[in-house]
């Protein structure tokens, strides 16, 4: 079912009644944190969604959300670069990592590009743990907090703000090329890749489009992931992370591109919280989780309000 | 958990003798040797990943830890005093039955959902090492040898437990090529192949991706059993060899057999000497070879371009 503009200009309008007056409602500071990690964490789903809409299945979302973490850190300690400056810079340091990376591996086909990110990832974090000029397994502390004149921002509200923009910016992004000739050509691969090639689309081109954009708003959230959490230690971005980052995709349903990984990161962020378990259980609980979302609930929370078609966001 | 990522060549410090000078030819055939067993683990492992991945196309990340719970059920039993070899064959049939369990809870029924498929196989991982540590603790487990002394050829000492670790893997690999030579076996090389083809020959696919699965993980377990005396029990001991077999599978080119075989020895070699000369990094070297050889062979040095891959 499609929705029309007229709807969806409706649920837009909801959307932002919530989300901009959020801030003054919700008075626990903890709480607010939740939802601006899930603000972040949606950016880097809706990257994994827009993969797994060209059948590239990755498990390395979170050590290029690393990579960005890492180039704005760097940048802001060693050089005292602004964040303003560190920002396109760790989008565009990730997407040219992304497209060397992709340019050797995209071309083998999917199953390969799985298997060497979940290489790549646990590569990654080793790396850095041994490279003693970003901090070895200390990590990079003291990242200065993003300012605007004399206006730091120190609360959580400006953070807030600050996520839902950049958030909103990287959902325009994509829904922008889901919208062009590009993303009809990333449907058309979804839908079958044989015949896709058959109508004389280059499939690797559109995966690596594909694959450099995401790196991109990915790289975007982890400069802002950095200046947030002001200290970034190499186990934040292990294969478990990236692991939780696609789980979001999946609860929020893998065929809605930009509301589902918003919609499922804030139930994936704030569901641990309400369902506190002793710490020895935990990653079994985990676990079973996991294991029980992939057989019973493979289609996503927001199928039960509509279903999702290739051609929804 | 990521820093146990090169627990497996821990090992290799005790023969790791003063860097520098000329090499002896007593440190190249120790280095030799080291890299022979542990390659001899890899291929068990990689040719279990890459059988249930040729034929059931399951991606199952978990394998690495199946040779870890093989590994921890061949350490309780021999510190229980069971006799080694009757150890060996139960880790051998407990993985693979619980191989057989997996299969039919979990990934029969998301069978060619690869991305879903991938992500509950990490869960049971997960839930496997956690498993581990709440029953045996998080500490590393020694589980005595039972093959003691060594003998001496010229200047080299030889430990037998080397040599039968090396003896055991390839009595395994050579039982899979006997299996795979019988009239099951060809039914399963037939599956692998063109699995609509094979059920319109009377093969039941259903019980050929049990019997895969059941081998594959068969072969997970006495890996991890084998090698357990040699390096230490730990939970986390599965994290270093996924890593591995990944590697090689994607190098040797999916679902292949003698690819396995081959680079798995080649890669334990790669291991062993580059742990000498260049230290923990040698994983770095590792990443660089395979990226050159994904460049030059997208699709594996033997690995056949299948459709569905694109």
């Amino acid at each position: 079912m499609q929705l029309s503009e007229y709807k969806k200009g409706i649920a837009l309008l909801i959307a932002g009644l919530i989300l901009i007056p959020l801030p003054f409602i919700i008075k626990s500071q903890h709480l607010m944190h939740i939802l601006i990690l899930a603000g972040l964490e949606s950016i880097v789903v809706m990257g994994f969604v827009a993969q797994h809409n060209v059948k590239l299945i990755t498990f390395s979302t979170a050590a290029l959300w690393g990579i960005g973490a890492y180039i704005s850190g760097f940048l802001s300690t060693r050089f005292g670069l602004n964040f303003w400056v560190c920002l396109p810079l760790a989008g565009i340091g990730t997407a040219l990592f992304a497209f060397v990376l992709g340019s050797l591996v995209i071309r083998a086909g999917w199953v390969t590009f799985l298997m060497i990110s979940i290489v790549f990832s646990e590569v990654f974090v080793e790396t850095l743990g041994h490279l003693s000029v970003l901090g070895g397994w200390d990590g990079i502390a003291g990242i200065p907090r993003p300012a605007i004149g004399s206006f730091v921002f120190m609360s959580k509200s400006a953070y807030y703000y600050l996520t839902l923009g950049l958030t909103s910016v990287c959902a325009l992004i994509f829904a922008a090329f889901y919208k062009s000739a590009i993303g009809k050509a990333w449907t058309a691969i979804n839908q079958s890749p044989d015949l896709a090639a058959s109508v004389g689309i280059d499939i690797f081109k559109y995966r690596m489009i594909a694959y450099v954009a995401a790196a991109f708003t990915t790289g975007l959230s982890g400069s802002l992931y950095a200046h947030y959490s002001c200290y970034l230690v190499p186990q934040t971005f292990g294969i478990l992370r990236s692991l939780y980052l696609s789980i979001n995709a999946a609860v929020g349903g893998l065929y809605f591109f930009i509301s589902g990984p918003i919609t499922g990161s804030i139930i994936i962020k704030a569901l641990p919280e309400y369902l506190r378990i002793t710490d020895k259980y935990e990653p079994i609980f985990e676990g079973a989780m996991i294991i029980l979302i992939a057989l019973f609930f493979r289609r996503g929370v927001l199928s039960f309000f509509r279903r999702g078609t290739a051609r929804s966001l | 958990m990521q820093r146990g990522a090169n627990a497996d060549v821990s090992y290799l410090q005790a023969s790791r003798i003063e860097k520098g000078g000329c090499m002896s030819f007593q440190l190249f055939a120790q280095l030799l040797l080291n890299g022979l067993v542990m390659g001899s683990i890899y291929v068990l492992v990689a040719t279990g990943f890459t059988v249930v991945y040729g034929t059931a196309r399951v991606l199952n990340f978990a394998h690495g830890h199946f040779y870890m719970l093989g590994a921890f059920i061949y350490g309780g039993l021999v510190l229980l005093g069971v006799h080694w070899a009757l150890s060996l064959i139960v880790a051998g049939l407990a993985l693979g039955l619980f191989g057989l369990i997996t299969w039919h809870l979990i990934f029969k029924s998301l069978y060619f959902d690869v991305f879903l498929t991938v992500a509950a196989s990490i869960g049971l991982g997960l839930i496997m090492v956690q498993g581990i540590i709440v029953t045996a603790g998080e500490r590393d487990i020694i589980v005595p040898s039972v093959f003691q002394g060594s003998f001496e050829i010229g200047d080299i000492t030889i430990s037998i437990e080397k040599l039968a670790i090396i003896g055991i893997s390839l009595g395994v690999m050579l039982a899979l090529n006997f299996f795979l030579r019988t009239k099951t076996g060809k039914a399963l090389e037939a599956t692998t192949i063109d699995q609509d083809a094979a059920s319109l020959q009377g093969i039941n696919p259903g019980r050929m991706f049990e019997i895969t699965m059941v081998l594959g993980s068969t072969m997970a377990g006495i890996a991890g059993a084998v090698i357990v005396p040699y390096l230490t029990a730990q939970a986390h001991m599965g994290n270093p060899i996924t890593l591995t077999f990944l590697c090689i599978v994607v190098v040797a080119g999916h679902g292949s057999i003698k690819g396995a075989v081959i680079v798995g020895i080649l890669f334990g070699l790669i291991k062993s000497f580059g742990y000498h000369y260049i230290g923990t990094m040698d994983i770095i070297l590792l990443m660089i070879v395979v990226a050159i050889l994904m460049y030059i062979k997208p699709w594996g040095i033997w690995g056949v371009e299948f459709k569905r891959t694109i």
